[in-house]
């Protein structure tokens, strides 16, 4: 199965960082390859919400489905995935740490694409595009943690 | 593009392959913004829900390394038709009137987006830089369009 783990520090408390990673309007702008989110049930992020979004590969439109498993606030965010969607299975586990007014972040994934749903496209190629899309995530997340307010 | 020296008109269009309905449930899903304005982060909307006349909602972006907040309201909710909105104060904008409105070409639709904007007093007295961040803006809205169709235009999995 697939495996992108990274460490880094970001410069934001882990409040910050904590309130991007559980308000699912914010995957759109982490991963790059993600264009729309329904949550069920809506609101903030919790234990059993399920997460469709809507994603593209290409020219191709497809759903992600995950469910959130563990949410332990401005700790640890897991989740998994759920029938029905791009993955067969799927795993995203991010667990912050404070440093003094950081963050120590870690986040692992773990994925298979499903090669029922992409009938006929280039699963190795989705692979690479997940594996992407996780580095943007991380790269993005610090980003926009990092964001001053106008003074 | 024409304007005045504080206030900049925009007016653009084009041709998107994919049926009116399916062009409305893109720009009235409030989790697209983020994807149909280059810099939008996050919007939030007051109250929950359907975009309808009457609805707030603000909408989080950044302009370099730099935190703006628009706060907008939803002036024209006409289903399939048209889409239109002003700032409210206390944002980025002293004025941003937008009206989207679709019309059906076949089983395509032409898409027009008019807008008219100027920054607010308190950011413009803060930036010391106006020209980029009109820049940004303007890539902004006129990229709104092209984004749309882009996405309108995917083909849905599994066939």
């Amino acid at each position: 199965m697939p495996h992108y783990q990274q460490l880094m520090t970001i410069a934001a408390p882990p409040e910050t960082v904590w309130e991007i990673l559980e308000n699912p309007i914010y995957t759109m702008k982490l991963y790059p390859d993600f264009l729309a989110i329904k949550v069920e049930p809506e609101g903030r992020t919790a234990a059993g919400q399920m997460r469709i979004s809507k994603a593209r590969a290409g020219t191709k439109l497809f759903e992600i489905r995950t469910v959130v498993s563990e949410v332990v606030p401005c700790k640890r965010l897991v989740l998994k995935e759920s029938k029905g969607g791009a993955f067969t299975d799927f795993k995203e586990v991010i667990e912050l740490t404070r440093e003094k007014s950081a963050t120590r972040l870690s986040a692992s994934f773990d994925f298979t694409v499903s090669q029922s749903y992409f009938e006929g496209m280039n699963v190795a190629a989705l692979e690479g595009a997940a594996r992407s899309n996780m580095i943007s995530f991380l790269k993005n997340l610090r980003e926009l943690a990092e964001l001053k307010p106008l003074r | 593009m024409a304007g005045t020296r504080d206030l900049t008109r925009l007016d653009t269009s084009i041709d998107i392959d994919s049926p009116r309905w399916s062009v409305w449930a893109v720009i009235t899903d409030p989790s697209y913004f983020p994807k149909l304005y280059l810099d939008a982060i996050s919007v939030q909307l007051d109250p929950p829900g359907p975009v309808r006349t009457g609805q707030r909602c603000t909408i989080l972006g950044k302009v370099g390394k730099t935190r703006v907040e628009v706060p907008i309201q939803f002036t024209t909710v006409d289903r399939d038709f048209c889409l239109a909105h002003r700032a409210l104060p206390g944002g980025l904008f002293a004025k941003w009137n937008q009206t989207v409105t679709l019309s059906p070409r076949g089983l395509r639709t032409i898409g027009r987006v008019e807008s008219e904007y100027d920054l607010a007093p308190a950011y413009s007295s803060k930036v010391a830089d106006i020209p980029t961040w009109n820049r940004v803006v303007s890539r902004n809205l006129l990229g709104y369009l092209p984004r749309v169709k882009e996405i309108c235009e995917l083909l849905s999995l599994p066939r």
